[in-house]
């Protein structure tokens, strides 16, 4: 080990030191009238700002952060973001001059923070570039451009029917344990080896389930292009207010500088963004629990007038920035848990009519096998649609359309033989194509592999294969694909259109492998 | 009649109470006090509040309690407060009590902590910037708490200019512990 020396210990702090300048500073100090309830009334702060970052100073020399929201005429409403029973009335209470704001650069890929960026797994103190706001204002009209490309979730009901485009904002809804967060973290498991940075915000939930999804990440190597922001349901509420705009801010970052750290450009791309909120639901019952606390006025289900705001400027810094601006973008994935299926509750209303679609899960299809549990029926994407790649849309089109039918037909099922030939074929097809799009945790597959399968379905090679066997069948066929026939893959990936030789050369390979796969049953 | 109103009606009387015995600042000083001792202490700030204890009791435990300590004046309109069920408007009323005399006397009132004692010649040259830097008059009221260590913290206006040794000390702390490298983007 080297040598410490004292005069190098002295050195260090004498360079930390100088750069400290003393200055007298003139600042507002107000005193506590009243705190409970993980809120403070405060005396005496005429300037303090919307928002803004309040220290409170207890007696024994500690300090606590607050964050005003209440501006009144002799008084300030303040959130306490700490240890509330260290605070006590007659404290004092100063401004910062500071808007609430977390750090923000490269150096917090990987890691795991609390909604105000201070680590929370023990691996030290993170060297932040900057620090942004936590609310910001999102770009305008000018500053977008439509969303074009896809982000790829590796799941093939959503890439293929539910399409979601880089810089959409695309709900997850559905009752508890029904697999919201699997198709969370499936997609930032796909995302390996693209260049989308991860932003997954776990609002109000157990520490073991934010473990387990860390631990998820960790062992898939989607630590390194991932930031976890958790507010556990042990934090205070005014933490788990903040954290999906602190998640939110600490993706912007990379949205609006480019890999250099400078601000994006023409020649200085941004970078995409894909931010997760586990689950928004829970967001609004902190901020409901804040406001009634705060004495605003409760509306319906008690939230606070605001409720809806809270949520739509939330979801609108989710962007695709023009070509100027970087071209970077910020995919947001909002999730909202329901009660018993109940979407017309205030929150689940709120957030459908702000998102540009959203993804049904059901928990009776989750019972019945279906996994994911996503009911395709009732599940959109509203601008998805121009962010498929040309291979996929050709072959999804009639997806769709089969599997519309059968939902249409499937209440005759139980007459089985009684009905006719064409109703017959309509609900074989059907289930096949169900059953094709049943797929395993944590398996994402790769566009081609998936225009591949659907190609397969959607042709009628899956027709005479039993309903049991069909996802057999594809994996197998996957496989023999990807080990005989590489060129096939290539080709989908490389010209994103499925050209008429491509069509023929899959259609062979397949007629191929279901002859092998025939005799081998 | 609103509560503010009659906070504000208290709130002159009190003024012209204090006026008439010459006690304008020491009333000032009591208000803060009560309401400091008042918002302080839950058991104190709990028994004035009970809707079950006789209006009586709680004259008894504010004379009892601040008898000694306050200018006859102040005790005479705090207990009238608390008796009528006005404890919460204890601050507003010294608030308005101070506004009331700073616009009356067009004085502001500076609170100058310091160390060590003031002398002349400083109190003098203190007065002198801080009525020029608010562009009105002052009259300083001095405080010496040594647990500054040293320098001076004024406190005027509902703003506080810190130049104590401890404030600059603990600056140091926060610099030491929170140094990174990098700045801001």
């Amino acid at each position: 080990m080297a040598d410490i020396t004292a005069s190098a210990i002295s050195e260090v702090l004498r360079q930390q030191l100088e750069s400290y300048q003393a200055s007298a500073d003139v600042r507002e100090v107000g005193t506590v009238i009243q705190i409970g309830d993980g809120i403070a009334r405060v005396e005496g702060l005429k300037g303090a700002m919307a928002g803004e970052l309040l220290e409170f100073a207890g007696a024994g020399g500690e300090t606590v952060y607050g964050m005003a929201l209440n501006l009144d005429i002799n008084e300030v409403g303040a959130v306490l973001m700490g240890e509330t029973s260290l605070i006590k009335e007659n404290d004092a209470v100063r401004t910062t001059g500071r808007i609430v704001e977390v750090p923000s650069g490269p150096a917090l890929l990987g890691r795991i923070v609390d909604p105000l960026g201070q680590p929370l797994d023990g691996r030290g103190p993170i060297a932040a570039e900057g620090y942004r706001p936590v609310e910001f204002r999102a770009p305008g009209v000018i500053e977008r451009k439509g969303v074009h490309e896809p982000i790829q979730t590796g799941i093939m009901a959503i890439d293929a029917m539910i399409p979601i485009g880089r810089g959409q904002r695309e709900l997850i809804i559905g009752d508890r344990q029904t697999g919201k967060t699997a198709v969370a973290v499936d997609t930032i498991i796909n995302q390996k080896g693209t260049d989308v940075i991860c932003v997954y915000v776990a609002i109000g939930q157990k520490a073991s389930t934010v473990a387990a999804v860390v631990e998820t990440l960790d062992a898939y190597g989607a630590m390194e292009y991932t930031i976890i922001v958790a507010a556990n349901a042990s934090d205070p509420a005014p933490l788990q207010y903040l954290a999906p705009m602190g998640g939110c801010a600490m993706g912007e970052y990379f949205m609006y500088n480019g890999a250099d750290g400078k601000l994006a450009s023409r020649d200085n791309p941004g970078r995409h963004v894909l931010c997760i909120y586990d689950d928004l639901s829970k967001q609004a019952v902190a901020y409901r629990q804040m406001s009634l606390t705060l004495r605003r006025p409760p509306g319906r289900e008690a939230y606070p007038g605001d409720v809806f705001y809270l949520h739509s400027r939330l979801l609108e810094r989710a962007v695709k920035m023009n070509d100027e601006l970087g071209a970077g973008s910020l995919t947001a994935l909002p999730v909202i848990e329901t009660q018993a299926g109940d979407v017309s509750a205030y929150i689940p209303t709120n957030v459908i009519s702000i998102t540009d679609g959203q993804i049904f899960l059901q928990s009776d299809l989750f019972f019945q096998g279906v996994r994911p549990a996503i009911n395709v029926g009732i599940s959109v994407s509203r601008v998805g649609g121009n962010a498929q790649i040309k291979a996929m849309k050709q072959v999804a089109g009639s997806l769709r359309l089969d599997l519309a039918n059968y939902r249409s037909l499937a209440a005759f099922a139980q007459f089985g033989s009684d009905l006719d030939k064409a109703t017959q074929a309509t609900l074989a097809r059907g289930a096949r194509l169900v059953e094709l799009l049943k797929q395993g945790r944590y398996a994402p597959y790769p566009v081609e592999q998936q225009v591949m399968a659907i190609f397969a379905g959607t042709k009628g090679y899956l027709d005479d294969v039993p309903v049991e066997a069909v996802v057999g069948f594809r994996d197998e066929l996957l496989a023999f694909l990807e080990g005989g026939h590489p060129e096939i893959g290539r080709a989908i990936a490389g010209e994103e259109k499925l050209s008429d030789e491509t069509a023929e050369a899959l259609a062979r390979a397949v007629e191929e492998f279901k002859a092998g796969f025939e005799a081998a049953e | 009649m609103r509560t503010s109103e009659t906070v504000e009606t208290l709130a002159r009387v009190l003024f012209e109470l204090a006026t008439l015995a010459d006690v304008v600042d020491r009333v000032d000083e009591d208000l803060a006090s009560v309401v400091k001792a008042v918002r302080g202490h839950v058991e104190l700030h709990q028994a004035l509040t009970d809707t079950s204890l006789p209006a009586e009791k709680k004259r008894d435990i504010m004379r009892e309690l601040f008898g000694p300590v306050v200018a006859p004046e102040t005790l005479a309109i705090v207990t009238l407060m608390v008796e009528r069920g006005l404890v919460n408007s204890l601050g507003d009323l010294a608030r308005l009590y101070r506004e009331t005399a700073e616009t009356e006397r067009g004085v502001v009132v500076a609170e100058v902590t310091t160390a060590i004692e003031l002398d002349d010649a400083l109190r003098e040259r203190l007065s002198h910037q801080i009525a020029a830097a608010l562009g009105r008059p002052i009259t300083l009221r001095e405080k010496v708490d040594e647990s500054i260590l040293g320098g001076i913290r004024v406190n005027v206006a509902g703003r506080v200019f810190d130049g104590t040794v401890t404030s600059q000390l603990e600056g140091v702390r926060q610099a030491l512990t929170t140094a990174r490298q990098g700045g801001e983007a």
